[in-house]
């Protein structure tokens, strides 16, 4: 098995006839923390919904643990270990934290292994446990933020996706989030793609990172190259 | 009975069996956001299993061998069983190949199937005529028979020997059963809390693992058999069927399903009883309001649309800035 768990070849989208991604290229080590960047309408947003299966690849590969899930439906992608977190739209306002936690568990079926997965979120958030008859609607935005990637430990997740964690968070939460992440990602050595606006935080805890713009790369490596690089001054970013 | 208390009596049957026509609506819109406009149609095709149900077991002299309670829960699992796939087909047929296009296909090819479904219940019932108490009579001249080749009389299954009242009583308890299912069901069930899921936010379904187009296959059954106990039920209240009956009784469950908010099955409830209640005070209470009946019917639909859009349990659509 190679060390790069999700690999995305020559990936091209298009939103009805208008091209979105345009051979997208780019690959996840094993347990690293990944990050992409860029201006607004870049295509983060498509690019994670593609890997997903919720935009369809016109052209191109997506290879997730040496296999390729171009055509597999994404359900089946998300019960073999992709993970979503979007946490500005992560839970379902209208359903208690319960039923939002036993969605997000749709894909285990072992109701023993489900159990102990729940007391390792309550662990990790004492808070939900206290929630579980409340609407998901009525929590703070960092309480849905941490019930929205607590289903990353609910399913058996190999990649954690994040698109925007940080999205409309007073910034002492960002940083709860960010430290929880890190956590998560130090404890079970889970591979994190972390899409972000908020370029310092994002680099703060990746390994890598790639610049999307126009729904191409531009640039790519390591973070700590990125960090000084002229192409995060652009004033687009 | 009271004038009155028949009058309310009759409005709560009336209101259930459009209610549950609503649900219909409710089920297809929430996974799809899509008006499946033939909901009526099976609902009578529904109607229409039964009696061919209950013709075919009367033939092979069934009625004669087995007790009643049994040939009815074989009847009423044949309609259910043939509008659940009926209900799969309209899916299959008339919506999933637009799932792409605008969102006025699906509603021009349910229309045009509910179409279909009418004339092939028209045609197919032709030469069969049944009276309202006993043995078929099978009538060679269909032209001879005076409105045509349709209505045709539903078979009496519900409680055949006892008064309408009683009937009538039982019409109400399955639907409240039912519909009591149905909550259980989307409440305790991990498919039917996926269906609310669908409903609620599909994208987010699907980022959560949920097997969206399997759970839309299984709200079409169980919609396709709400509107079979839909279908009977509207029989056993009516007495008669009539092929094209799917049309009127498809518009109705549809205002009731607006006028309750399209995604709220209490919604649903509430807009057939008022339909229900509507239309049986209008003809009971007005000197030649049967003539009439529809039509207040749909006036006070409009009224509704136009001062609660949303429906009485809707969401108040807000433009993002
Ligand atoms: N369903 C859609 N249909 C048509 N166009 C879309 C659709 N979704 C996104 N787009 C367009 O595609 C472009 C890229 O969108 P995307 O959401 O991927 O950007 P993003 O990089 O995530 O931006 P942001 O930082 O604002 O979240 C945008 O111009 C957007 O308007
Ligand atoms: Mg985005």
């Amino acid at each position: 098995m190679s060390n790069i768990i999700l690999q995305v070849e020559n990936l091209s989208t298009s939103y009805g006839r208008i091209p979105m991604l345009m051979g997208v290229n780019m690959s996840v080590h094993k347990g690293s923390v990944c990050t992409v960047l860029g201006p607004n309408g870049a295509g983060k947003s498509t690019l994670v919904k593609a890997i997903l299966g919720l935009v369809r690849a016109d052209k191109g590969k997506i290879i997730f643990m040496d296999q390729d899930v171009t055509h597999v439906p994404s359900h089946k992608r998300i019960s073999s270990g992709i993970h979503v977190a979007s946490p500005a739209t992560g839970t379902f306002p209208k359903m208690t934290v319960e039923t939002n936690l036993r969605l997000g568990a749709y894909n285990v079926d072992d109701k023993n292994i489900l159990e102990q997965r729940l007391e390792e979120v309550f662990h990790s958030f004492p808070i939900l446990k206290n929630r579980l008859q409340q609407k998901a609607g009525t929590l703070s935005g960092g309480e849905r933020t941490m019930l929205s990637i607590s289903k990353a430990i609910i399913n058996d997740t190999k990649i954690l996706i994040l698109d925007e964690p940080s999205l409309g968070l007073a910034p002492i939460i960002v940083e709860e989030v960010f430290r929880f992440l890190k956590k998560l990602h130090d404890e079970r050595e889970l591979t994190i793609m972390l899409v972000e606006q908020n370029i310092n935080k994002a680099l703060s805890i990746s390994n890598f990172g790639y610049v999307l713009q126009k729904g191409q790369i531009i640039y790519e490596g390591d973070t700590s190259v990125l960090q000084d690089s002229d192409i995060l001054k652009n004033p687009v970013m | 009975m009271n004038f009155f208390t028949s009058l309310v009596f009759s409005a709560i049957l009336l209101g259930c069996t459009y209610t549950l026509v609503a649900i219909g609506y409710c089920l297809f819109f929430g996974v799809l956001d899509v008006v499946v406009f033939c909901s009526g149609d099976i609902a009578i095709f529904g109607a229409f299993s039964i009696i061919s149900a209950y013709v075919m077991l009367y033939d092979l002299g069934l009625f004669q061998v087995l007790p009643i309670a049994v040939t009815t829960m074989i009847i009423l699992a044949v309609a259910a069983l043939l509008c659940a796939l009926l209900s799969i087909l309209t899916y299959r047929v008339s919506i999933k190949p637009f799932e792409r296009s605008s969102a006025l296909m699906p509603l021009l090819s349910t229309i045009a199937l509910g179409t279909v479904i009418r004339e092939f219940l028209g045609l197919l019932f032709r030469p069969l005529l049944m009276t309202i108490t006993g043995p078929i009579t099978r009538v060679a001249d269909p032209i001879n028979i005076t409105s045509g080749r349709n209505p045709q009389a539903m078979p009496k299954l519900i409680a055949p020997n006892s008064s309408i009242d009683v009937r009538n009583y039982i019409i109400i308890a399955v639907t409240f059963l039912i519909i009591l299912l149905l909550f259980l069901f989307l409440n305790k069930t991990k498919m039917g809390l996926s269906m609310q899921a669908i409903s609620q936010n599909k994208e987010l379904a699907y980022m959560n693992g949920i097997n969206v187009r399997k759970t839309i296959n299984i709200t079409f059954v169980i919609g396709g058999i709400m509107l079979a106990i839909g279908g009977f039920l509207l029989g056993s209240y009516q007495s008669v069927v009539r092929f094209d009956t799917g049309s009127l009784y498809g518009s109705k469950g549809f205002s009731a399903a607006v006028v309750g908010g399209l995604k709220s099955i209490w919604g649903a409830i509430i807009g057939g009883m008022l339909l229900g209640f509507v239309e049986v005070f209008v003809s009971g209470l007005i000197p030649g309001g049967t003539q009439y009946q529809n039509i207040i019917a749909f006036l006070v639909v409009i009224v509704f649309i136009v001062f609660k859009p949303e429906g009485i349990l809707g969401e108040k659509v807000i433009e993002k800035v």
